[in-house]
């Protein structure tokens, strides 16, 4: 009876949207930190400097991944500062406006499949089933202009409210060239559900959205990559917080958790933005595999459900040979100037044996996940049908999340390569460039749709 | 006068993306190589590893001794006189043991206004003051404490050995934060 009610109350379509929301919403908060991180100690080995490398527990410092524990406890316990000359009520309302649409443009995002749980109950791995989701996310990301606009506006102090000025200039233009990049693709998958584009692009690697249209689908990828780097304000356009210029911009009046919202709010539209840009463009969810060449076999989600076995196996020990040759170079060296320095008995002088520890395990439990891998391969071990439905889901799931870090590690890369452009110029691009070039780019594809259409039919 | 016209960027370059492609090829070589050899970045990892001191090095002072293990300084106020930021303080008095000797009951700097322009050593006529010791981390939580005295400043080191750093390689123990001999290759003398 109780069981009964749990699963009837467990598989109601609106714990189910509940149960997603949150599932997105806690993949964006853990990758947060660790992009702070990514960003930290990928600038700092650009710019051959060490980054984080200080905080420790017992001595392990994770080449620095400490310090985003350290940060996020630091940010939370800092005063909360309310200054007297700003306009309260926009003010607190604006880091709850960017943190909020930062992650609710993620909810659309299909993170795989149709998840059969029973024959009665499916349940698609996106947050929520939108018609228009590509509607959905131009909308909330012009929503997010407000965010900016209103933490410039209610601090009542001439940098930040150029800061906010900026910003809802630039978004505005770029909107415009990123709108008619994302008609492209609508034209060319033909939905505007980005379920159903996740799904065409299922197969072989040339259903993705950046081979559509013999060029004319990477054409909008540029444009629609650029244009999201000035709508998440990363930094050949951050202009909004221009240091040099503008102190921190719209967000120099915070610190603390109101501070760490806005933090998390870039963070999370980087996330969003390469989600987003994931799904359309690069399969979402999908392996890049081959197009039937060769006898190679399409691997999609059918391919995933019938090899479970043999993708455990090649996990498994791929896993395992990266841990073990981890485990011997350990993380941490003890080579240069600073292990010399450092005093017999210091606890960091044995990170390098922790983690070879740590890289073991890991190497022993791949062992594992090879031994079942390899058990179900030769049809010693039977899976659930339920596991096999989870174990595609998960692995689409780590796919997608793969694509996101690929494309958020190209934010922080290109940010720490390129200048700042002057705002004029920011102007000159987004109005003189993109916007034509996105213009000819939907005309483009529109013909071609039509004459694959007439040459097909 | 007339402006200077604006650079004209080839149409190559103009689009922007070659160009950030290459520059990107650029950091991406520096995080490989930083990441591959991390004891390669030039960095001194401050508390742990420092860099090599000059011998001519203006650092903390120290009072000088006699072997009976007096100091050797005997309040003719050279070093007060001619300190430019006015950071000496000496108290004379006559010495109980030798009554023709004049001796400080009170030899103070203050360090918070010591400008380290080594004028007091200079000035000395007995060698009673001498800032070799290498001591650039001079700190406290109060002011008060920043007033080095004269017991301070005589046991800073064994006030007899006059070569701070050799007095140092017999004393490991008593080696302050600037010293450490287990850095040889950061500290090269000579030269």
């Amino acid at each position: 009876m109780i069981l009964a009610s749990l699963g009837a109350f467990l598989t109601h379509p609106l714990t189910l949207v509940v149960i997603k929301a949150l599932v997105v919403v806690g993949v964006v908060l853990q990758i947060s930190p660790l992009l702070l991180w990514l960003e930290r100690k990928g600038s700092a080995y650009m710019q051959d400097r060490n980054g984080p490398n200080r905080a420790d527990i017992f001595g392990i410092r994770a080449a620095g991944l400490v310090h985003a524990v350290v940060d996020v406890i630091k940010l939370l316990t800092k005063e909360d500062v309310v200054p007297e000359h700003v306009y309260k009520p926009f003010w607190r309302a604006a880091p709850v406006i960017a943190v909020t649409i930062a992650f609710s443009t993620m909810i659309v995002v299909p993170w795989g499949d149709t998840l059969q749980v029973s024959d009665e109950l499916a349940v698609p791995l996106q947050g929520a089933v939108i018609n228009g989701g590509v509607l959905y996310i131009l909308a909330l990301t012009s929503l997010g202009v407000y965010g900016v606009m209103l933490a410039g506006w209610a601090s009542n102090n001439k940098y930040s409210l150029l800061g906010g000025l900026r910003s809802s200039a630039q978004m505005v233009s770029y909107e415009l060239a990123m709108g008619l990049s994302l008609v492209v693709m609508i034209i060319a998958f033909g939905t505007l559900d980005l379920g159903e584009i996740a799904r065409a692009q299922a197969g072989s690697v040339f259903n993705w959205g950046v081979f559509k249209g013999a060029g004319i689908g990477f054409l909008a990828f540029l444009v629609f990559w650029i244009a999201v780097f000035a709508e998440t304000n990363r930094m050949p356009f951050d202009l909004p917080e221009a240091e040099a210029e503008l102190v921190a911009g719209y967000h120099t009046e915070y610190s603390s958790l109101r501070f760490v919202s806005f933090y998390v709010a870039e963070f999370g539209n980087m996330i969003t933005a390469s989600a987003v840009t994931a799904t359309l463009f690069f399969g979402g969810y999908n392996f890049p595999s081959p197009p039937g060449w060769m006898g190679l076999p399409t691997i999609d989600g059918d391919w995933f459900r019938g090899n479970l076995g043999l993708v455990l196996l090649l996990v498994g020990v791929g896993g395992m040979v990266v841990f073990a040759i981890a485990s011997q170079v350990a993380w941490g060296r003890r080579t240069g100037r600073f292990y010399q320095a450092l005093k017999p008995g210091d606890a960091r002088l044995r990170e390098p044996k922790f983690w070879r520890v740590v890289w073991a395990l890991l190497a022993l439990a791949h062992l594992g996940l090879a031994g079942l891998g390899g058990a179900v391969a030769v049809g010693a071990v039977a899976l659930p049908a339920l596991l096999v439905e989870f174990g595609v889901a998960i692995i689409g799931l780590n796919i997608l999340v793969a694509k996101i870090m690929i494309g958020c590690w190209i934010m922080v890369w290109v940010r720490w390569t390129v200048p700042r452009f002057r705002y004029d110029q920011l102007m000159d691009i987004g109005w003189k460039v993109l916007l034509p070039a996105s213009m000819v780019l939907v005309f483009a594809m529109g013909l071609f749709e039509v004459i694959f259409y007439q040459i097909t039919a | 006068m007339s402006s200077p016209t604006p650079r004209k960027l080839k149409t190559g370059t103009s689009f922007y993306l070659v160009e950030i492609l290459k520059g990107m090829k650029i950091t991406l070589s520096h995080l490989v190589k930083n990441i591959r050899a991390p004891e390669g970045l030039p960095t001194f990892e401050y508390p742990e590893v420092r860099q090599p001191i000059a011998d001519r090095y203006r650092g903390a002072h120290r009072l000088t001794t006699r072997p009976d293990g007096k100091v050797k300084c005997v309040a003719c106020m050279c070093c007060p006189t001619a300190c430019p930021a006015d950071c000496i303080t000496i108290v004379a008095a006559e010495d109980p043991d030798d009554p023709i000797e004049k001796v400080p009951v009170r030899f103070e700097i203050d360090m918070l206004r010591c400008i380290y322009c080594g004028f007091c050593v200079e000035a000395c006529p007995k060698d009673a003051i001498r800032m070799d010791t290498r001591i650039y981390e001079i700190n406290a939580y109060t002011r008060q404490d920043m007033i080095h005295t004269k017991e301070y400043m005589r046991d800073l080191m064994d006030g007899d050995k006059p070569d701070a750093e050799a007095w140092y390689r017999d004393h490991p123990d008593h080696a302050p934060p600037g010293f450490r001999l287990d850095i040889a290759q950061i500290a090269p003398r000579g030269g």
